[in-house]
């Protein structure tokens, strides 16, 4: 068990200057400072991949930077799930007693550092470079195909996923450091242009340049921290020809959370969950429990996901709106489901008390899953 | 005891217009990206066999911006995955109007490549009810 005491986001956006190395400086001082911590205090360090960095050692690299000489350093590569992935490892490392501080970051200049072609080479590379990169395949149609086979298998058009897409830029709206905050509705989705049938652009997370980074503790140093009460993961493939479809491993991942976390669903009051497209979100939800089979975007037109629904959703606005700055992307709906636990969300604040949050990541083509049971103290 | 097999060893992404089947001799599971022992059970003894092309749609999507690293043109191309009736998915090209659910048949693309050597994409086309 573990705790998670600080907490740094920045905004999210196309903000030209800072390198992938100052991104991950300016959350990893936020998040200390949340804490009441120096660098000096820090005993691990665990830095997430940035594409527009490629370093050998992200760790050790962001250690130097700020002073801090740590027992243990390591970088980390999971996709969208490596976020989570370092609170699973840096939980672990605290309990053992191999740390009692440990200090997870990641931050990148992915929208400003790196042309569009490049980004997009670099991330279709989840992909096989012999049985799927050569066909033209790119992240959008390997989840393009996913919407496909779900919306086939639901029997729904694709306008069925937009109303998840509205609901979380409905909540970014709130979010001063968001990309996008202008609201959208159901027909501006449908306009959008195609970018691989059937999602259209406003069904795909943008690219984003910003960091985000945690602080977790064994022991809770105040009634802010919030506690990790159960972790799960499952990776049962890596390319999309290889999944299925019935069991990408989001619901196992979510059931070893929960009980590890000794809860149910039913104990869940608000949920963070990976959202790089429309449809990512609705799997998940679906895979997870937290929706019925084909039912989310039905649920979030209905605002079961709003700040003021049955399961409040991504209240910063998600991948989808908040923006997806790499590994940070997935660790700012941690930040938020904290934020959330310790009541300090102003003016996003869920309006009824909240005790639990499961927040679930998946990197790769619903490759890699992890998901975590939060707690207030 | 673990036999050795002959098993044909290039495809359509080393130039012969074909796509290959493993299964294991030992659970029966069957794959398509191609390995040197099960995924299943870890056994050696794989038989590695050409599919007859054949099979059924699974999802299909148009990409309209390709990512570099395609072999060819910057689209729109149609993509698809299909069941191939050995009990394997795999990814080819297809048309845009391909139907989630319909019979295909595989046909070969023959596009530049990058040295002398020509590159092949499989094709899924309609291939009737």
């Amino acid at each position: 068990m573990g705790w998670i005491s600080g907490v740094g986001l920045t905004s999210f956006g196309r903000q030209p200057g800072p390198s992938a190395l100052d991104w991950q400086v300016r959350a990893a001082r936020t998040a200390l400072a949340d804490a009441g911590l120096t660098h000096r205090d820090v005993d691990g360090v665990l830095v997430g991949y940035a594409t527009t960095l490629g370093h050998l050692m992200p760790a050790n690299l962001l250690a130097e930077r700020i002073g801090i000489r740590p027992r243990i350093a390591f970088g980390t590569s999971v996709g969208g799930a490596t976020g989570l992935a370092m609170l699973n490892q840096a939980e672990a490392l605290v309990t053992a007693g191999e740390a009692a501080r440990v200090l997870v970051v990641a931050g990148e200049d992915r929208a400003s550092g790196q042309s569009t072609d490049t980004s997009m080479r670099t991330l279709a590379q989840v992909g096989h470079p012999a049985y799927e990169v050569p066909l033209g395949a790119n992240v959008p149609a390997y989840y393009a195909l996913l919407a496909s086979a779900y919306l086939h298998r639901h029997g729904l058009a694709p306008a069925a996923l937009a109303p998840l897409a509205v609901q979380m830029r409905a909540h970014a709206a709130a979010h001063a450091g968001a990309q996008f905050r202008v609201p959208i509705s159901v027909a501006d989705v449908e306009s959008s242009k195609l970018v691989a049938a059937p999602l259209r652009l406003l069904d795909c997370c943008p690219v984003s340049d910003g960091g985000a980074a945690f602080v977790v503790l064994a022991e809770p140093s105040s009634s802010r921290d919030v506690r990790v009460a159960g972790m799960g993961q499952a990776h049962l493939h890596q390319h999309v020809t290889e999944a299925d479809l019935e069991d990408l491993g989001a619901r196992r991942s979510a059931q070893e959370a929960l009980r590890r976390a000794g809860v149910t669903l039913d104990d869940i009051d608000l949920a963070g969950i990976y959202d790089s497209f429309t449809v990512t979100l609705a799997m998940l939800l679906e895979e997870i429990g937290l929706a019925a089979p084909g039912k989310a975007g039905a649920m979030a037109a209905a605002g079961e996901f709003d700040r003021t629904g049955r399961i409040p959703l991504n209240t910063h606005g998600g991948l989808l709106s908040y923006g997806h700055a790499g590994v940070a992307g997935g660790m700012a709906h941690l930040v938020e489901m904290v934020m959330q636990l310790r009541g300090e969300a102003g003016e996003r604040q869920v309006p009824r008390q909240v005790r639990r949050a499961l927040v679930h990541a998946d990197g790769g083509v619903m490759s890699a899953h992890v998901t975590v049971v939060l707690e207030a103290a | 005891m673990v036999t050795t097999t002959v098993t044909p060893d290039r495809d359509w992404t080393t130039g012969e217009p074909v796509i290959l089947v493993s299964r294991c001799r030992s659970c029966a599971h069957r794959w398509y990206i191609s390995r040197d022992a099960c995924p299943a059970c870890g056994s050696p003894d794989v038989v590695t066999v050409p599919a007859a092309g054949t099979g059924q749609v699974v999802a299909h999507t148009t990409v309209h911006r390709v990512a570099a690293g395609a072999v060819d043109e910057p689209g729109p191309v149609g993509i698809a995955l299909v069941d191939l009736d050995e009990g394997v998915r795999v990814m080819g090209r297809c048309a845009p109007e391909t139907v989630v659910g319909s019979p295909v048949r595989v046909v070969f693309l023959i596009r530049p490549g990058e040295s002398d050597q020509p590159a092949l994409l499989p094709f899924f086309e309609a291939a009737g009810p």
